[in-house]
C-alpha cells in the first residue's frame, strides 16, 4: 500500500503556501495601517447640532425608559412552560430584541421573575425566597394556566391555585403552554407598564 | 417591508420551515410604537393575543 502524506491530500494548503498567504495578509494590513484612523468627533455638541445632543425630560421618564429596555429575567423554570420560555429566549424568537437576553442565574442580579409552569406547595417557599432575594424594582410574569390559577391541577392538594398567592404578579400570560409569541405579548405589556410607572409607587407587599 | 397594518386588519402568519403556527390567522388588535414594528394579533384558533414582528405577517 502506498503511503501518502497529508501534504499530498491537500496540495493547495502546504505549510509554505499558508505562510506565504499569512505573510501577504500581514503585509496588507501593515500597508493599510500606516496612518491612525481619525477619531470620530461627530458626537460633540456644537451650536448647529446642539438639539441633536441634548434632550429634556423628567428623571422619571429617563429612569423608566432605561428600565423598560434592560430587563434581566431570572433563569427559573418550573414545568413545561419553561421550554416555551427558553424557546422565546433562543435563536428563532430572540428575546435580545428587547434588551433582555441575559437570563440571570442569581436572583440578586435579576429584576424579572417569569413563573413558568405548575407551582407546587412544596416548591412555593423556594419561589418566595427567590422573589424576596430579588432587589427592587422587580416585576413578575405568571406564564401559563397553572401559574395563573393552578390550571387543570387547581383542585389538587399539592398545587398552588395561582402564583398570586405567593407573590404579586404584574402580567398574566394565558395558554397551556403559551407560545413564545404570547409570552412576548406579555413582555410587551410589562414594558408598557414599566414605561408609564411612577417612581413614587411603593409595591404593597403586605400579607395577611 | 412596511404593510401599514391597522387595528382590525385580518392577517396571516407567513410560512416558514418547521414553524408550527404558519398559516394561523387573526385580527390586529394593536400596532406597537414602542418597540416599533411589532403587531399584536388575536389569534382565531386560540383567542389569545400574540406579538409578532410586522415582517412575519401578511395582510389578508
Amino acid at each position: 500500500m502506498e503511503m501518502t502524506s497529508g501534504f499530498d491530500l491537500c496540495p493547495f494548503y502546504s505549510p509554505s503556501l499558508l505562510d506565504e498567504d499569512e505573510g501577504k495578509a500581514i503585509n496588507e494590513i501593515i500597508r493599510q495601517s500606516q496612518q491612525p484612523i481619525k477619531d470620530d468627533d461627530s458626537w460633540r455638541a456644537d451650536s448647529e447640532g446642539i438639539e441633536r445632543n441634548v434632550f429634556f425630560g423628567s428623571y422619571e421618564t429617563l429612569l423608566n425608559w432605561s428600565r423598560h429596555w434592560s430587563l434581566f429575567p431570572a433563569a427559573f423554570g418550573l414545568a413545561c412552560c419553561a421550554w416555551e420560555m427558553m424557546s422565546a429566549a433562543a435563536l428563532r424568537f430572540d428575546m435580545a430584541r428587547f434588551g433582555m437576553e441575559i437570563m440571570r442565574a442569581s436572583p440578586r442580579q435579576a429584576d424579572l421573575l417569569i413563573v413558568s409552569g405548575t407551582l407546587t406547595w412544596k416548591m412555593a417557599p423556594a419561589v418566595r425566597m427567590i422573589w424576596e432575594q430579588m432587589a427592587e424594582p422587580k416585576w413578575a410574569i405568571a406564564m401559563g394556566s397553572c401559574a395563573i390559577s393552578g390550571g387543570p391541577f387547581a383542585d389538587s392538594y399539592s398545587v398552588v391555585p395561582g402564583i398570586n398567592r405567593i407573590l404579586p404578579i404584574d402580567v398574566y400570560v394565558p395558554g397551556c403552554p403559551p407560545r413564545p409569541e404570547s409570552l412576548y405579548y406579555g413582555i410587551l405589556k410589562l414594558r408598557e407598564k414599566i414605561r408609564y410607572d411612577s417612581i413614587k409607587r411603593v409595591r404593597d407587599v403586605s400579607r395577611s | 417591508m412596511s404593510q401599514d397594518l391597522k387595528i382590525g386588519d385580518k392577517v396571516r402568519v407567513k410560512d416558514r420551515p418547521n414553524y408550527t403556527i404558519s398559516g394561523w390567522t387573526g385580527d390586529v388588535v394593536e400596532v406597537k410604537e414602542d418597540p416599533k414594528g411589532w403587531i399584536i394579533i388575536k389569534a382565531d384558533k386560540t383567542g389569545y393575543r400574540m406579538a409578532f414582528p410586522e415582517s412575519e405577517l401578511e395582510k389578508l
